[in-house]
């Protein structure tokens, strides 16, 4: 690799994933586009994720920790002030990326002003990595974003541990009115939907989405009470029937399906990527 | 010499509340305790003017970072001397009288238990507002929701703290009074004192951020703690999200004040009186601070 700085940086948070953190690493190096570096930022992990990131033999990755738990914001906001990119392209360590994304999304930035925050659509893979459909939302699907260097450093993440589990609707809440939105209407990541993690990060997700909805209200009292309401309704019922029959609302309503013949093309390439090679230190894996 | 007990304040900015909180500990009549004053990342001076207290009982500790005050508990007990401990925070006031009432009924009962009272509470301006009473029973495996023990009356043995530390699960990060209660209660026994040892400070309105947290945390327990049997899951769970529903409502149109001064019984003239009277007493204790440092405002 050259000295000069990368065109992408690609901001990376773990926290423990396990298996899926293998897959989320071979697809950044799967990446078409290879002007790259990643940023490997651990949120105290204590599943060997940290020895598994650290044990890989190659410049354009960096590992930081500290050793605690201080939740993706946090973290993200951590990359963010270490990448030398012109870009930064978020990713989780439980998705990841569709081989041309960064390609795709650096074709976007490179003729765009720096207040563009470019957004994609997702693969929805469950547990074992099994193709399940795709979905364009609701809303910005926060790893597919990628936008400039510029415009993370201006906008950071919430720090505030209420947002453990929306910092990305609290984010884009509060940037509504300063950035300008380039949809590719494309898959550019995989995104993990997993329905052991769902009923609590469901009530955290919509505590911290309440939230937001009070600190951005601008005093229009009745919609934020009926915002609200719902809200609370919704979440009442979600675990109101969870309790009495834990399958019967894990009916997914974002997730449009697939043909069988695009379902097998994907997950032709999902087996690609993960037989990707990852340059790592002989004495590990 | 060993001290009898171990005062735990972790603080993060508190602001001038913090010199009537130290004064309340120099007003103790038991006087054999220790005080460790963990700081949690503060950027208000509050650093410095703990350090500048000049007494052997006081341990200061500080690394500069904001981890919230569960994790700086948790510290605070790992480093504590004393075979018990009293919890405490910053903005609030201790009754000269707490520390030797609670360990006097440890003394009376002989047995290991988590031992809280009922308190004063005031407001930001050190207003009486009246007489906050946590609950006098518990049923063990019982549901401990916000008001089961005001968290900085508590005086538990330091070996229970150690055996049942805080979580340091960030969803908890407003709750973890009641995540540690709930755990704990169907083996330990918990009991309030009836008398007000400590004032306990109220905002005069809901702070719905706060109120969020812990309503997030509440949930999240009742799930983890609470899913069987259904229609206790069930009760619960609709008692947590109404109240929910019930604060950011009052909150929005601005009536949460009769709400917050609901938490709290009116007291006679002479309760009044009385307290008033301890906390002036408590107002005149001089700190022991170095002379270099300036009062701190």
């Amino acid at each position: 690799m050259s000295d000069s700085n990368p065109a992408f940086s690609v901001v990376l948070p773990f926290k423990d994933p396990g298996a899926y953190f293998s897959l989320a690493l071979r697809s950044v190096f799967a990446q078409t586009f290879e002007d790259w570096e990643l940023l490997l930022l651990d949120d105290g992990s204590t599943d060997g994720s940290l020895e598994t990131a650290r044990s890989i033999q190659d410049s354009r990755v960096r590992v930081f920790s500290d050793g605690i738990r201080r939740g993706a914001g946090v973290r993200r906001n951590q990359g963010v002030k270490e990448s030398r990119g012109r870009y930064v392209a978020l990713l989780d360590a439980d998705d990841a990326m569709t081989p041309t994304r960064l390609q795709l999304q650096y074709e976007v930035l490179r003729g765009c002003s720096a207040d563009t925050v470019v957004t994609g659509n997702a693969y929805a893979i469950d547990a074992e990595s099994t193709v399940r459909g795709m979905r364009a939302g609701p809303g910005i699907i926060n790893p597919t974003v990628a936008a400039s260097r510029e415009w993370f450093v201006k906008n950071p993440y919430s720090e505030d541990a209420a947002f453990l589990r929306a910092q990305d609707f609290e984010l884009w809440t509060r940037t509504a009115n300063l950035l300008r939105i380039v949809h590719i209407d494309a898959p550019l990541i995989y995104y993990r939907c997993r329905s052991d993690a769902d009923f609590e990060s469901y009530t955290m997700s919509s505590f911290a989405m309440m939230r937001v909805s009070t600190m951005y209200s601008q005093g229009r009292r009745w919609r934020l009470l009926s915002r609200v309401t719902a809200q609370l309704l919704k979440l009442w019922l979600v675990n109101f029937s969870s309790a009495f029959s834990p399958a019967a609302w894990r009916i997914d309503p974002h997730t449009k399906p697939l043909g069988a013949g695009k379902l097998r093309t994907v997950a032709l390439v999902l087996t690609q990527i993960g037989n990707t090679r990852i340059p790592v230190a002989a004495c590990s894996n | 010499m060993v001290p009898d007990v171990t005062i735990v304040a972790p603080f993060w900015n508190p602001g001038s509340y913090f010199e009537l909180a130290l004064k309340s500990i120099f007003a103790q009549t038991l006087r054999n305790w220790e005080l460790i004053l963990m700081d949690d990342g503060s950027d208000d001076g509050s650093l410095r003017f703990a350090r500048s207290l000049r007494d052997p009982r006081v341990r200061v500790f500080s690394d500069g970072r904001r981890r919230r005050q569960q994790v700086r508990r948790n510290e605070a007990i790992a480093l504590a001397h004393a075979p018990y401990i009293a919890l405490m925070d910053a903005d609030d006031i201790m009754h000269p009288r707490r520390l030797e009432m609670q360990l006097a009924e440890f003394e009376r009962q002989r047995r290991v238990m988590v031992l809280g009272s009922a308190a004063f509470s005031i407001d930001g301006d050190n207003n009486l507002l009246g007489l906050r009473r946590p609950l006098a029973k518990w049923r063990p495996g019982a549901y401990a929701s916000r008001g089961a023990f005001l968290n900085p009356t508590v005086t538990a043995p330091t070996s229970w703290f150690r055996a049942n530390p805080y979580s340091e699960d960030l969803v908890f990060y407003r709750s973890e009074d009641a995540e540690l209660w709930c755990r704990t209660s169907g083996a330990t026994d918990f009991v309030n004192l009836e008398d007000a040892l400590m004032f306990y400070r109220e905002e005069k309105r809901i702070n719905l951020a706060n109120y969020l947290g812990a309503a997030m945390g509440l949930c999240v327990l009742l799930r983890r703690r609470y899913a069987k049997p259904h229609y206790r899951f069930v009760k619960l769970w609709s008692v947590e999200i109404a109240k929910v529903w019930i604060a950011i409502a009052a909150e929005t149109f601005g009536v949460s004040a009769a709400l917050v001064g609901r938490r709290s019984q009116p007291i006679g003239p002479a309760v009044r009186e009385e307290a008033l009277r301890v906390f002036a007493q408590v107002r005149e204790v001089e700190l022991p601070v170095s002379a270099t440092s300036e009062a701190f405002a």
